[in-house]
């Protein structure tokens, strides 16, 4: 039986569900509706029946289950080498949700990952040609009679290239065709007016060259090139598998889309006898992926002094979380547990424990929480 | 004034039980803060394999143990264990660090029953009472067998060993020792202490006598007495049961008994 090495992105938009593979040792790509059988897969129906986040979760795994089976798949733990789900707009119980199918299939957390659409779109232009991207490119992504526009905006920061990727709200089309040439036509010129790109892409369905000739005025006006093209967002997701988990040829870029964290969040603290900047939170993931965990002792005063710089702007201001009620004991002899996460892209929450001293200083289990506002 | 200092060695599931005081300790920043605050009680009771196998499989600290292995297989000092476990961490900070370096120095050219005397005293001080007086017995052979310290350190000694049966209740004890501690130092605060002892075990009369017997001014026990009454009396506990269940919890711990 052949042994595959496959690098798997997929889409799991509730109604049209997809999965691109990248085989390592053919070297093959291939974008497929994800399929079991003959069957087309609708996840949205799927999710109509569950009624909670462990029901769905082993939903999804036995449908990635049948669908590797399928593809001849028999060591799902040996012949998969990385896997990225993707979603149009991820949020914390998808997540948690696509971690638990995970967790079922068994496919170690090293190998997977979850991003969103606009990240998509990323690894699926970086791994064109620069020409096509280079001077910025605009994505029209159609479902049935909504269309949504994306934007891939490079520029230099300091030492590396920042690609910006954002998305507008979804446009509805009316169903006649003239008044969706127009609408469509309008939303064009909303989105990028006359603005130069590299490139325009359109996906998905719901476009047709016979009903758009407003629209591909628009589209191609400034001398731009437009191409369509199917599955960008699985096969963006299909690249980022291949970035993250082998080829790493994107380095000195970095991606900043609406669900990315765009600062970085430390202390300064003694780390190995000196003092130092100590990382907590490194810009660049997502939002719902950022999470810090960490143990230190702390030192005289009663409060923690957070640093919080930009990723693009490099600027440092600082947030103070006073830990009111701190048992008194000698410096360094309290031992407290931080635990940093996000609850939305500018919003970190910040959670202290008292761990004490063991049995010298018992600790009183104090704890406290606070948001750290509005980071900016 | 001192930052924050980050922990990069985790806590241990199962502490390292420090047998001398019935301290459980479980990361290697509170090894090290007992082991700053208690240099006299540093033995091979304390630095040994057991400690070296805790670093290992507790907190994972794989070339520290191998280290410490090594050192373990030729004639150490103290400091030759505990230096590298203090500059592996940088736990509390450079100061403290050579101050310790310092102490464990000095220690090195204490005499012997100095040095037993003074893990004494810690014991003492953190009420392990018979540990205490074994280790004063301890230390006042190895004073007579090396004929050193002469009477001086014998006589503070054998006071301390009488302070530890006070503690325990232990009268005869106590008396015998306080005598003993008087006969060698002869000093007043001495000859005081063994008359009080006196005092708490046979009242007023067995004082006189003592006093009597020893050739001591009638006007010494009357000061004594006058002290005696002198004395504050102890404040009443909120929850006398629950004192006294802790008191004999205490005392069968610190005894064995």
């Amino acid at each position: 039986m052949t042994k595959h090495r496959l690098i798997i992105g997929a889409d799991l938009a509730g109604s049209r569900p997809e999965i691109c593979y990248y085989d390592k040792t053919t070297k093959q790509l291939a974008a497929l509706p994800m399929k079991i059988g003959n069957y087309h897969v609708t996840l949205t129906e799927l999710f109509e029946k569950e009624s909670g986040d462990d029901e769905a979760a082993g939903t999804v795994a036995d449908l990635f289950r049948e669908v590797f089976r399928t593809f001849g798949i028999g060591d799902i733990q040996r012949e998969i080498v990385g896997m990225v789900v993707t979603f149009p707009d991820v949020d914390a119980k998808m997540l948690r949700m696509i971690r638990k199918a995970f967790e079922l299939l068994e496919i170690p957390r090293s190998k997977t990952y979850v991003q969103d659409y606009c990240e998509d779109y990323y690894f699926y232009m970086t791994y064109q040609k620069q020409e096509l991207w280079n001077r910025g490119t605009a994505l029209f992504s159609f479902e049935d009679n909504r269309v949504r526009y994306y934007r891939f905006a490079p520029g230099a920061a300091r030492n590396s290239l920042l690609v910006r990727v954002g998305s507008a709200d979804t446009c509805a089309l009316p169903q006649d065709p003239e008044k969706k040439d127009h609408v469509f036509a309008e939303y064009v010129r909303k989105c990028i007016g006359d603005e130069i790109c590299s490139s325009v892409f359109i996906t998905g369905d719901g476009f047709d060259e016979a009903w758009a000739d407003e629209s591909k005025r628009i589209l191609c006006a400034r001398g731009r090139r437009v191409f369509t093209e199917d599955s960008i967002f699985v096969k963006g997701a299909c690249n980022a598998a291949r970035e993250r988990f082998d080829e790493k040829r994107l380095t000195g870029m970095k991606c900043l889309s609406d669900s990315i964290v765009p600062y970085n969040i430390g202390m300064e603290m003694v780390v190995g006898g000196k003092l130092s900047y100590y990382p907590l939170i490194t810009g660049g993931s997502h939002w719902y992926n950022t999470v810090c965990d960490c143990e230190f002792l702390l030192g005289s005063d009663d409060e923690l002094n957070f640093l919080v710089s930009g990723v693009e702007t490099g600027g440092r201001h600082s947030v103070v979380m006073k830990l009111d009620g701190m048992p008194e004991r000698p410096e360094r002899t309290t031992r407290l547990h931080l635990h940093m996460e996000f609850t939305g892209k500018n919003v970190c929450t910040a959670e202290v424990t008292d761990l004490g001293f063991g049995e010298l200083f018992p600790s009183g289990g104090k704890t406290w929480k606070e948001e750290l506002g509005e980071i900016k | 004034m001192s930052e924050c200092m980050l922990c990069q060695v985790r806590r241990a599931e199962h502490p390292y039980l420090i047998e001398s005081i019935g301290l459980n300790v479980y990361s290697v920043e509170e090894l090290l803060y007992f082991m700053e605050r208690n240099i006299p009680l540093l033995d091979g009771t304390i630095l040994n394999e057991d400690l070296v196998r805790w670093l290992k499989d507790e907190l994972h600290m794989r070339r520290l143990s191998v280290n410490l292995s090594m050192v373990l297989q030729r004639n150490f000092s103290v400091r030759d264990f505990v230096m590298p476990v203090f500059r592996e961490v940088h736990y509390p900070d450079e100061k403290t660090i050579r101050r310790v370096d310092e102490e464990l120095k000095k220690e090195e050219d204490k005499p012997s029953p100095v040095r037993m005397k003074e893990c004494g005293d810690c014991l003492f001080g953190y009420g392990r009472y018979l540990r205490a007086i074994d280790t004063y017995r301890a230390a006042i052979e190895e004073a007579e067998r090396n004929e050193e310290s002469g009477d001086s350190l014998a006589g503070i000694l054998w006071h301390n060993i009488g302070c530890a049966h006070a503690r325990l209740f232990q009268m005869e004890e106590l008396v015998s020792c306080m005598e003993k501690s008087f006969r060698l130092l002869k000093t007043g605060e001495a000859r005081d202490a063994w008359l009080f002892a006196v005092l708490m075990r046979d009242g007023s009369d067995g004082l006189a006598k003592a006093a009597l017997a020893a050739g001591i001014d009638g006007s010494v026990t009357r000061e004594i007495e006058k002290k005696a009454r002198e004395l504050p009396r102890p404040e009443q506990p909120a929850d006398p049961e629950q004192f006294l269940v802790d008191e004999v919890r205490a005392y069968h711990r610190n005894t064995g008994l």
